[in-house]
């Protein structure tokens, strides 16, 4: 059987008051790893607006695990409902139109019903008062109890000892799919043509070489960080466990994911006449929903360091946070005290 | 020599004893009847072969999955232990496996198969020799195989037999099988 706990744990950090929401992020990690046709739907790297359904559609209540932590069977995701067919769309039809101008409009084939980004930027309450909504974007969390691991009947699943990403072993697998229901945050995916699993490696190939991941790498808002938990000196270690201000996402499965986030701030809402209130935009129970009830004081932290910057005090937190020299985002170096700078091409 | 087709009752294959921590209690329960509940099985040896007829009910028959992720194909398989004492439930064990043929309704090629113990099945092509045809007629499947050089089969003349219900996302250990080995010769 595969070895669960790893020596030592890579792990990423999203703060998301950063998030553009461009998808850049998306499409490098796509253009690296999943080209493939079996691959059209998976998105390893997805970026989906909160509060919403996400990608796939609904996979907060697709289940493999209870609110108590304990195992849930879960929801295989089809393609039509909650991935959504790779689009084509009619070009040739626009461009062979000979109709008056507008009548041929470029919009997809057939009829689809959900796809990755889906519901972009709506969100949830009312204007003026109160509408709100944020980006999330989602890895796998290469867990340190990985619910994909434990399910897989084959151990074609490993969580390696050096850095503590979690890989299918395509060899092994015979696609049986235990692992796609159990993982509640259903980032493992399956190729119907190769008929395997397919997963985020965390880029494990740059990750080898000090190199961070593409969707990292390619982040024009600064927003990702990444190294490894027990680096003291590295943002990661700082962020999850000095500051106290990187959560996982939805602690309650109990599968204790390495990919944290820092919680989106936000500005009041209106009363009825349009005065700011007290009451955050994005209500608090929503963010407790994703990332538990430990989001108040990691709000709480990071709204004091700001008003401490604002005042013109120094606040480490918020030097780390903007991060001003990219490079510093990313510690990956051997024993984490030594890494290599990265150039800014 | 040929055995006429005889009627043979299924039992789900355990749950419980399923490798991994998520199958037996996210399927705790399920074995408590199987998914394909009979199948029928004629057996002859013509020269220097076996042929092996399979008739099992399937209302909904799945043999394209090629683009949903969500489906499983319709699929049987025949096992064979490699020694008298070869436990049955279990694939086998370390040292004391089982080997067979596996076949899919999606059209993959046929597959040989082995495995010493739960979770150990490994796959192979199988032989050019091994030939296997079916069809899907009035709600039932019909698959002929035709097996040459079975060393297993040949030496033990047992036989056990396992359907998965692409429907019902039968895959892996949730599966339908015949209640111990069968005697085929």
């Amino acid at each position: 059987m595969s070895k669960q706990q790893a020596s030592r744990q890579v792990a990423m950090v999203m703060d998301l008051n950063k998030c553009l929401g461009c998808q850049t992020c998306t499409v490098a990690c796509k253009k690296l790893w999943n080209r493939e046709s079996g691959a059209d739907y998976a998105y390893w790297n997805n970026v989906e607006t909160m509060p919403g359904k996400g990608y796939p559609g609904r996979w907060q209540e697709t289940g493999g695990r209870h609110v108590d932590a304990s195992v849930k069977r879960g929801e295989l995701p089809s393609l039509e409902r909650d991935y959504g067919r790779a689009w084509k769309f009619n070009h040739q039809d626009v461009v062979r139109s000979n109709s008056k101008r507008g009548d041929t409009w470029l919009r997809p084939e057939g009829d689809p019903k959900w796809g990755p980004n889906w519901d972009e930027d709506r969100g949830a309450g009312n204007y003026p008062e109160d509408n709100h909504y944020f980006y999330l974007p989602r890895i796998c969390n290469h867990c340190t109890h990985p619910a994909c691991l434990d399910a897989c009947p084959r151990a074609a699943i490993e969580k390696r000892d050096e850095d503590g990403i979690v890989l299918v072993d395509q060899d092994r697998c015979h696609g049986y799919r235990f692992c796609v229901e159990a993982c509640p945050y259903k980032k493992v995916f399956f190729d119907p043509e190769r008929q395997v699993a397919n997963k985020c490696i965390f880029c494990m190939p740059r990750v080898e070489q000090g190199v961070a991941p593409a969707c990292a790498r390619q982040c024009p808002g600064r927003m990702r960080f990444v190294g490894y938990l027990d680096d003291e000196d590295g943002p990661i270690h700082k962020l999850v466990y000095g500051w106290k201000v990187a959560l996982p996402l939805h602690p309650e499965y109990g599968l204790l994911p390495n990919v944290f986030y820092v919680p989106p701030m936000s500005p009041s809402a209106m009363d009825a006449n349009g005065k700011p209130t007290e009451a955050p935009r994005i209500p608090m129970e929503t963010l407790e929903g994703l990332f538990g009830p430990s989001v108040r004081e990691a709000l709480a932290t990071v709204e004091a360091e700001r008003a401490k910057r604002k005042r013109g005090e120094p606040s480490e937190l918020m030097d780390l946070l903007i991060a001003y020299d990219w490079n510093e985002n990313f510690q990956l170096g051997a024993g984490g005290s030594v890494w290599p700078r990265e150039g800014r091409a | 020599m040929a055995t006429s087709p005889g009627k043979i009752e299924l039992i789900a294959a355990p749950i419980g004893i399923q490798p991994g921590g998520y199958v037996p209690k996210a399927y705790a329960g399920r074995d408590k009847a199987p998914m394909t509940p009979s199948l029928e099985l004629e057996v002859a040896q013509p020269p220097g072969a076996w042929r092996l007829r399979l008739r099992w009910p399937c209302a909904e028959p799945v043999v394209d999955v090629s683009e949903d992720p969500s489906l499983f194909p319709d699929a049987a398989a025949l096992f064979s232990p490699q020694q008298e004492d070869t436990p049955w439930v279990t694939m086998g064990a370390p040292g004391n496996g089982v080997d067979g043929v596996l076949w899919r309704a999606d059209g993959e090629r046929l597959h040989r198969i082995s495995a010493e113990g739960l979770g150990s099945m490994t796959r192979s092509d199988a032989p050019e020799s091994w030939r296997s045809s079916a069809a899907h007629e009035r709600g039932f499947w019909q698959l002929e195989f035709t097996l040459s050089g079975w060393a297993s089969l040949d030496r033990s003349k047992r036989v056990a037999v396992a359907i998965w219900r692409g429907s019902a996302q039968d895959r892996g250990g949730l599966k339908s099988v015949t209640g111990g080995f069968l005697e085929v010769g």
